[in-house]
């Protein structure tokens, strides 16, 4: 029948470039001791922020608390993968980089996974977007995207900025 | 059953008016549902029209997700 | 009315609309907050008291007092005889009515700022989470007693078709008590020993998953009245025949199958599930917009007939020729217009990859104002409008204030809701109090929010209206005999299948689907290491 076509149409839709271009909902599941974020492991602060790895991908690391993102500027590059691994000590945050289909929700024992790529250079608010508490309506980062110009990344492969004041 | 029918300009008892009352509700009966179909196939055209829109012209152009 | 329940219907009716008035004024102010106006009493603390109250009231209270009212009057209008027990009904309607107390006490006093969601590890006062427990309990006598009340009909009218509206009704309370069972399990075994110390940690993953269950169904169990009317009651205002009985009774099976079983849809962004099940919940969420479809189909046939009846022509002809008077029509024919645009929000938020674009940004408010606040609410307004005058046994000869509330609501709903959409494309998170509108980056979200406030304040007009116009009816000339009438349907069904009579299939197919779509899903907390978050008190200032 004419809705049975109507929803097989939307539904092919989002399933055609679910495999084809790979875009999907973040998926990747793995847990994390929250209470232990900042005594050892991958959340300690200064590996906090943007490290390019050895192979060239990219990987910005975050922690989400009450009531600020760390490292509250993030320095990214454009045109290439970016994958962002997120998690919380406290409660839960959630945050979108907006003008892009980055989003996430950011869960107390979990490391959020997400995978994008920046099309054009300039800065990106990124507001927490899941309420967490008094504090909520005063947290946001910014994304700074670099265009390969002006990417320089440090000894350790790391880069970072600053917010304007 | 408590269940009454009524038509909008009132019940009324006579016979007469039952049965032309069946029979306009016959001759309707034909036409019925072009008329819905051309109504809830235009809304549906629409929605699946603005679905598609919004994917690859709104959505895909802000880059990946996954 | 022959079955002494107008006091207990008028009862859950009260309470439903003036909570719903409560409601609507925090709404509005909330909206100036956010709007850079710098409305009197605003602050973090008064903002998440009031966003608590409006969105607990919301969805937790005005509806399901409806649904109950609502409910009672079909059962002893439909089968002609008195509630099994009139004892439990009231006392169902006094443990929600001591919940509603129990549960606003801690909010308004800034002890229980965490929303209607209340995900942990953000945890309130205990009594906030004990009165809406105590809804949802008061709300199962409810639930008891349709399932009761059908069951001693059919057992004294054997092989009988069940009236419709009955049936539907039915229907939606099966659905209300797989739809609690998610919630009441988290409030129960996670939230409430939390909220009185008896645990420090609490399992967040879990959690969010077992209000995902309900927070679907939720509302279609809010939707299913305002289905119920437009099926039942629309057709007959509008002069005409139900087109199918028998595609009604197969739609609201569809929508109880395919409302459940697919919460995930509000998890896409969450790290604690992976592809598997958010696939699958997306595909299942796919499948109810078809019993959705066959909705809007059979109802419009439905009016086609009303409309060719009163001499409309050609293809869309009849739809002019509609009684547009009567404020019944009008709501349905307001209801379908919103629910096109609720329902493209709807698509574009369960499609998949594209949830990235638009999650927990202000296109979610706008979706579930608009379809919620219009479609389904405004439906709300038409029947008390219907039924409020054989409750009292009294009517209205002017309907135009009634119809003007209409429209007012309607407008208000489109003001408040499209900007709303744009915003949420253009990035406006949620749940945010107050905005730096001074800020570059962000400066152009103010003149719609603005446009949306003053919109805001038009569905708080519409509502206070509504009131006016309920209370107004007490002062009309009293008329004799006012009978509920309900719709014929076209071939009136004179025997039915057992599957289309009665829900035990439907109970067994239900169970298995959500065994299918949450059971690994809740399951896998206790198969992995999960490490426990610790426990936000904000009710002792953690």
């Amino acid at each position: 029948m004419v809705a049975a076509a109507a929803v097989g149409i939307m539904i092919a839709v989002f399933v055609a470039t679910s495999f084809a271009m790979a875009i999907h909902p973040p998926s990747h599941v793995e847990t994390i001791n929250p209470a232990t974020l900042s005594v050892g492991g991958e959340f300690v602060e200064k590996n906090l922020g943007t490290q390019v790895n050895p192979d060239g991908s990219v990987t910005v690391r975050v922690i989400a608390t009450q009531f600020q993102f760390v490292p509250r500027c993030i320095a990214v590059p454009g045109g290439r993968p970016v994958t962002f691994r997120v998690t919380s000590p406290d409660v839960i945050h959630g945050f979108i980089i907006s003008g892009t289909n980055a989003n996430t929700m950011v869960v107390p024992g979990y490391v959020a996974q997400v995978r994008t790529v920046f099309n054009s250079p300039g800065d990106h608010i990124m507001p927490c977007h899941e309420y967490c508490g008094l504090g909520h309506s005063e947290m946001w980062a910014l994304v700074k995207v670099f265009d390969s110009a002006h990417w320089k990344p440090d000894a350790e492969g790391r880069v970072s900025c600053e917010i304007p004041r | 059953m408590p269940i009454t029918s009524s038509s909008s300009t009132g019940s009324s008892d006579s016979g007469e008016a039952d049965v032309n009352n069946e029979k306009r509700l016959e001759a309707v009966l034909k036409e019925v549902p072009r008329g819905a179909f051309a109504l809830a196939g235009a809304a549906v055209a629409i929605l699946v029209l603005a679905y598609l829109f919004l994917y690859f012209v709104v959505f895909l152009p802000r880059g990946p997700i996954g | 009315m022959r079955y002494r329940a107008e006091k207990l219907v008028v009862a859950h009716m009260v309470v439903a609309f003036l909570s719903l008035g409560i409601a609507a004024v925090l709404g509005a102010w909330q909206m100036t907050v956010r709007s850079g106006l710098n409305p009197p009493f605003a602050s973090p603390e008064t903002y998440f008291a009031s966003v608590t109250a409006h969105g607990t009231i919301m969805a937790y209270v005005m509806p399901t007092l409806f649904a109950m009212g609502f409910g009672y009057f079909a059962a002893v209008t439909s089968l002609a005889r008195p509630l099994p027990s009139m004892r439990l009904a009231w006392a169902g309607f006094w443990l929600a009515a001591i919940g509603i107390v129990v549960a606003v006490a801690p909010i308004a006093s800034g002890k229980a700022s965490v929303l209607y969601t209340f995900y942990p590890p953000l945890i309130g006062h205990f009594f906030y989470y004990l009165g809406v427990l105590l809804i949802v309990v008061g709300s199962w006598a409810w639930v008891a007693l349709m399932i009761w009340a059908m069951a001693q009909w059919k057992r004294e009218n054997p092989g009988e078709p069940v009236p419709l509206v009955m049936f539907a009704t039915v229907a939606n309370a099966y659905l209300w008590l797989w739809t609690t069972l998610g919630v009441g399990v988290e409030v129960i075994f996670q939230l409430i020993p939390s909220s009185l110390g008896w645990t420090q940690t609490i399992d967040v993953g879990l959690a969010r998953t077992l209000f995902a269950w309900t927070l679907h169904p939720i509302v279609y169990f809010w939707l299913l009245p305002a289905y119920i009317a437009l099926y039942t009651i629309a057709p007959r205002v509008a002069g005409g025949r139900l087109y199918s009985d028998m595609m009604a009774r197969i739609s609201f099976v569809l929508l109880i199958l395919f409302s459940l079983p697919v919460g995930m849809h509000h998890l896409f962004m969450d790290p604690e599930h992976g592809t598997t099940f958010k696939f699958l919940q997306a595909m299942l969420t796919g499948i109810v917009v078809l019993p959705t479809l066959l909705t809007v189909f059979t109802i419009s046939a439905s009016m086609e007939i009303a409309g060719r009846l009163r001499g409309g022509k050609g293809l869309f002809g009849w739809i002019a020729a509609l009684p547009w008077d009567r404020p019944m029509v009008l709501a349905s024919g307001l209801s379908f217009f919103l629910l096109g645009f609720g329902g493209f929000g709807g698509v574009v938020n369960m499609a998949y990859g594209m949830n990235a674009m638009v999650h927990n940004t202000s296109w979610v408010t706008a979706h579930f104002h608009l379809i919620f606040g219009g479609s389904v609410v405004i439906m709300y307004y038409a029947i008390a409008y219907e039924i409020w005058p054989v409750l009292l046994g009294r009517q209205h000869f002017d309907s135009r204030l009634l119809r003007a509330q209409l429209w007012l609501w309607a407008v208000g709903v489109v003001i408040t809701t499209f900007p709303w959409h744009i915003l949420g494309l253009l990035g406006q998170p949620r749940r945010v109090a107050t905005f730096d509108y001074t800020n570059p980056a962000i400066a152009d979200w103010q003149p719609w929010t603005i446009v949306s406030t003053i919109g805001g304040f038009m569905m708080l007009a519409a509502a206070l209206l509504f009131l006016w116009n309920l209370a107004s009816l007490h002062f009309a000339p009293k008329v004799q005999n006012l009978q509920m009438n309900y719709a014929v349907a076209v071939y009136p069904p004179r025997r039915l299948p057992n599957a289309l009579n009665g829900f035990g299939l439907w109970n067994a197919v239900t169970a298995f689907m959500m065994l299918v779509a949450f059971g690994y899903p809740i399951a896998q907390f206790y198969l992995m290491d999960v490490h426990p978050a610790l426990t936000h008190r904000v009710d002792i200032g953690n």
